[in-house]
């Protein structure tokens, strides 16, 4: 290949690069934003941390330094690492969730969508959940059930749910009028054959978009939960609960709440503009503009 | 009286950026519009007709939109150059328009009233008294049912022929010279059409407005309209009195459009008639045109008709002009 | 001569869901009935053109027959069996031969499966070709509606709207039909659009004999594409005949009214136009006795307490109207039911 052609071609890669930046400036950054915080999670254990469990009364409330990158909490436990841990619960939860609220949601909202008097009660139930604020469900469920993490997941799950059943419920109802389905009945195409081919490929696009935010939700959530004491046991590292404990000291030791803090506020912003990237590709204005 | 045309429009170009690059959807347009007179622009989607209308009020968004060439000349004034605060004094005033579906050209959240009484209030200088009484005479002038009821209904409350209605009388309330109709009964039902159509001619008899009338159906231009212009692919292709034009048509495309459409009566004066196709579709204003733009499409195209675009000429009667190389070779055989 | 489709008395009612409080009180929802007692037939290979305005119930009609929705009232027989009453699975195989061509070209087809899959759907749906040979009958499908074979296997945005409506076509005949119901199928293409697509449309009953339902309500693309045509008001159908009756020689008043409405291109035509005061009546509360009679030039009394019938004028011409007759809109005499007036 000719010097000019490869130059002409880097220049058209170069190109294209910048290109691809600047159509998904949100979805890269959120993308990137996650995969720091699922790498955490991952790699917690290689990255220069203790046990987050480890008690050290020596190190209580020590101050941020090249020793102790994040400072120490009130019983002397390493900040950095029980953040670092945190991550792990934060998504579980916020990965949990969002699978559980959305299947869930899905079978609602495909029930509602096609059998009538269905739609009637379910969603009556539907705007009774939605009338309670999702804190109070997800604590009123947990006093019940006790706090684990699998609770916590299940609790906010069903708190979900009737955002995404919603959602899937109006996609339904819009698609059966679509000329296509119509086509689709009077070629003879059986019911769950419709269902499959022509319904739930549609409603896939908005429920992942969706499915980003109940991600981010509900890992917000969770830290409010385990902050107002509701949520994941306080020995277990959550962001939440480092920032509960850390409350009562907050005016002589801030690092306790800050770095676990930033980091939740990190996640959820990666979350939200991935979401937001997501929902701009999908929409079909976007992808015929670019 | 001056010789100059109430509206003079002169190589006009408009273009678009998009990412596949610049689409130029309207190329050196010219058409002048004598005060009273009824011009019908006739074309296919896409062919750029309503971008001719919208760089006229200068309401081409830019970006993505351009005005890149050409004179807009109204009164002896240009309008290009204007400021947009002097523009907004032309608009809803000296110019007006109406649009293709009535139901959603109106506000929704206002009353009728309100719409007119706005229109009215921005460019003369009435109380609301004032405002509200004109309303209600524009309501009266275009024939609506009930007038007084209708001042204070919601656009949903009214059917398709009715808005219509509401929306000339909003166009006409400050008595405009020129009023442009963007496919004003297309949305319409066919027995609500020939009443729009009907009030349409009686205002512009009563008030001596001048029409731009866009359209693609030729029925409502022989009805309406006193000159015709054609055009495709973002030019004009050609242009002469109604009658004329369909007498004898001078372009390829203006013969291929009257062969395609089904003529009620037609049916009746012998054996089925298959209609003339136009092969192909219309070109991707994307890509660089060489030639005459309708020439990959054309039956009677010749080489030089790929190479060459051809200029607009006049065809034995001045006021016919046509852009073809052989025009006088069109619809011999018809 | 057998008829492929017979409609006898078809009506189909909608109640709109009317508020609790309503109901409580005991208020009767209101009924919209869209249609209200249509009968008619359609011969092998023949084409009934069916048009009428916003509101008179034609799409309604055509989505009855398919049973896209169930009718309240009536009966339809496809080729002598009965579609209107059976049960959704009696139904499947009778689907065969019942296809339909919707308006809008872009919504026709789904736009995540390729354009051979939705072309091959109701195909497979009957078990009638597989794999290769199945992939061959998509291809020839293709040819036949002047699309390239190449083309299968892609997405429906990368078509424009004349071809997409090809495509919808192509379909349709995937499963041998002897009836094709067809909803506004060009109302929304441009003209030159429109024209190849009618003459396909023509082309392929001449090779394939089958029998359309074309709803439209462009009355000059009826015109040239059908052998009969039945006009619609509010439910009902006013007048039906064969093409060149009609549209010659109407009847009934609103036909003769909606004939004259049509912007002619004709400059030479003398355009004595009826222009119809008022706007369409809504369906949910028609006139009493003759639906038309609140807008008809011609309405006497008797129209407002008995709807008239639809009843035959001339062979094969069937008019709704107590004052039917020949020639221009003029008052009926005296007498009360109008002789037969020829020539204008």
């Amino acid at each position: 290949m000719s010097a000019t052609a490869t130059t002409v071609m880097a220049a058209t890669q170069r190109k294209g690069v910048a290109r691809l930046w600047r159509r998904h400036t949100n979805l890269l950054i959120g993308t990137g934003m996650l995969v720091v915080t699922v790498f955490a999670a991952i790699a917690a254990p290689w990255l220069g941390t203790v046990d987050p469990q480890a008690i050290a009364p020596f190190n209580r409330l020590e101050v941020p330094s090249p020793d102790f990158w994040f400072g120490g909490d009130l019983v002397g436990r390493d900040v950095y690492s029980r953040t670092v841990y945190g991550a792990r619960v934060s998504l579980a939860v916020g990965l949990g969730v969002a699978i559980g609220g959305t299947l869930l949601g899905l079978i609602v909202g495909l029930l509602s969508g096609f059998v009538r008097w269905v739609d009637q009660v379910l969603m009556r139930v539907m705007d009774g959940l939605m009338a309670i604020p999702s804190i109070l469900l997800a604590v009123a469920l947990i006093s019940l059930t006790g706090a684990s993490l699998k609770n916590v997941i299940i609790a906010i799950s069903i708190a979900e749910v009737p955002r995404v059943a919603r959602l899937v419920r109006s996609v339904v109802l819009s698609l059966k009028e679509r000329p296509f389905v119509e086509a689709a009945v009077t070629s003879g195409t059986s019911f769950v054959l419709i269902l499959v081919r022509h319904v739930l490929p549609n409603t896939l696009a908005p429920l992942l978009v969706q499915g980003t935010y109940i991600f981010a939700s509900a890992v917000l959530t969770e830290a409010i939960l385990s902050f107002i004491g509701a949520g994941t046991p306080p020995s277990t590292p959550s962001w939440g609960n480092i920032i509960a404990e850390g409350r009562t000291v907050f005016s002589i030791a801030p690092h306790i709440v800050l770095f676990p803090g930033l980091a939740l506020s990190f996640t959820v912003l990666g979350v939200n503009l991935l979401g937001d990237g997501l929902r701009d590709i999908f929409d079909p204005r976007y992808v015929s503009r670019t | 009286m001056s010789d100059e045309p109430l509206l003079f429009v002169d190589g006009l170009g408009v273009t678009f950026r998009t990412d596949h690059g610049i689409v130029p959807a309207l190329h050196d347009f010219s058409y002048t519009l004598d005060a009273g007179e009824t011009l019908a622009i006739v074309g296919e989607s896409g062919s750029g007709k309503s971008v001719g209308a919208l760089a006229l009020m200068r309401l081409i968004d830019d970006p993505p939109g351009r005005i890149s060439d050409g004179t807009i000349r109204f009164h002896g004034r240009e309008l290009l150059t204007l400021s947009e605060s002097e523009m907004q004094k032309i608009r809803g005033n000296e110019i007006a328009m109406i649009f293709q579906e009535p139901m959603t050209s109106l506000n929704p959240v206002f009353t009728i009233a309100e719409q007119i009484v706005e229109a009215a209030q921005l460019h003369q200088d009435l109380n609301r008294q004032e405002a509200q009484a004109h309303a209600l005479e524009m309501l009266q002038l275009v024939q609506i049912t009930e007038p007084e009821r209708r001042l204070n209904q919601y656009p949903h409350e009214l059917s398709g022929g009715m808005c219509q209605r509401v929306m000339i009388a909003m166009a006409m309330a400050c008595a405009p010279s020129i009023l442009i109709a963007d496919e004003p009964t297309t949305a319409l039902d066919v027995t609500i059409q020939a009443q729009i159509l009907d009030l349409m001619r009686d205002l512009k008899g009563r008030l001596g407005t001048a029409i731009l009338l866009i359209t693609h159906d030729l029925g409502v231009v022989v009805e309406m309209a006193d000159r015709v212009l054609v055009i495709y692919a973002g030019r004009k292709v050609e242009e002469a009195p109604v009658r004329e034009l369909l007498r004898s048509p001078r372009h390829p495309y203006t013969l291929g459009l009257l062969g395609a459409m089904p003529r009620l009566g037609d049916a009746g004066k012998g054996q089925r008639q298959r209609l003339k196709e136009i092969p192909g579709s219309v070109p991707s204003l994307l890509e660089p045109v060489s030639g005459c733009p309708f020439a990959p499409r054309c039956s009677m195209a010749m080489e030089r008709c790929h190479a060459e675009p051809p200029p607009l000429e006049p065809q034995g009667d001045a006021q016919h002009i046509a852009a073809c190389w052989r025009s006088d070779e069109v619809g011999v055989d018809r | 001569m057998t008829a492929i489709l017979t409609v006898e008395d078809l009506a189909k009612h909608f109640s709109i869901d009317g508020k609790v409080m309503d109901r409580v009180l005991g208020k009767k929802p209101d009924v919209v009935r869209a249609v209200d007692g249509v009968s008619f037939s359609i011969e092998k290979g023949e084409t009934l053109g069916l048009v009428g305005e916003s509101g008179c119930g034609k799409s309604t009609v055509g989505r009855s027959i398919l049973r896209l929705l169930d009718p309240t009232r009536g009966k339809v027989e496809l080729d002598g069996r009965d579609i209107s009453r059976a049960s959704r699975r009696a139904l499947r195989p009778l689907r065969r031969h019942l296809q339909v061509v919707f308006q809008d070209p872009f919504a026709s087809l789904n736009p995540r499966r390729t354009v051979g899959q939705s072309v091959a759907e109701p195909i497979t749906n009957y078990g009638l070709a597989k794999g290769a040979a199945l992939r061959a009958q998509v291809q020839d499908l293709f040819e036949r509606v002047g699309l390239r074979a190449d083309q299968i296997d892609r997405y429906p945005h990368e078509f424009s709207g004349g071809q997409r409506q090809r495509i919808g076509i192509a379909r349709a005949l995937g499963t041998g039909p002897k009836l094709l119901v067809l909803d506004e199928p060009v109302s929304a293409l441009d003209v030159s659009v429109q024209a190849q697509v009618i003459n396909l449309l023509v082309d392929l009953q001449q090779q394939f004999g089958l029998a359309y339902l074309f709803i439209a309500h462009d009355l000059a693309v009826v015109e040239h594409i059908s052998a009969r045509v039945a006009v619609m008001y509010l439910g009902k159908i006013v007048e039906i005949a064969d093409k060149k009756r009609l549209f010659d020689s109407p009847r009934h008043p609103y036909t003769k009214a909606l004939l004259s409405a049509v912007p002619s291109a004709d400059p030479d035509s003398a355009s004595k136009r009826i222009v119809l005061q008022g706007d369409i009546p809504s369906p949910t509360n028609p006139p009493s006795g003759c639906r038309f009679r609140s807008r008809c030039p011609i309405a006497q009394p008797i129209c407002a307490t008995e709807e008239p019938r639809l009843e035959s004028q001339a062979p094969g011409h069937k008019t709704a109207c107590h004052f039917a007759q020949l020639g221009p809109l003029a008052a009926p005499s005296r007498s009360g039911v109008g002789p037969d007036q020829i020539g204008r």
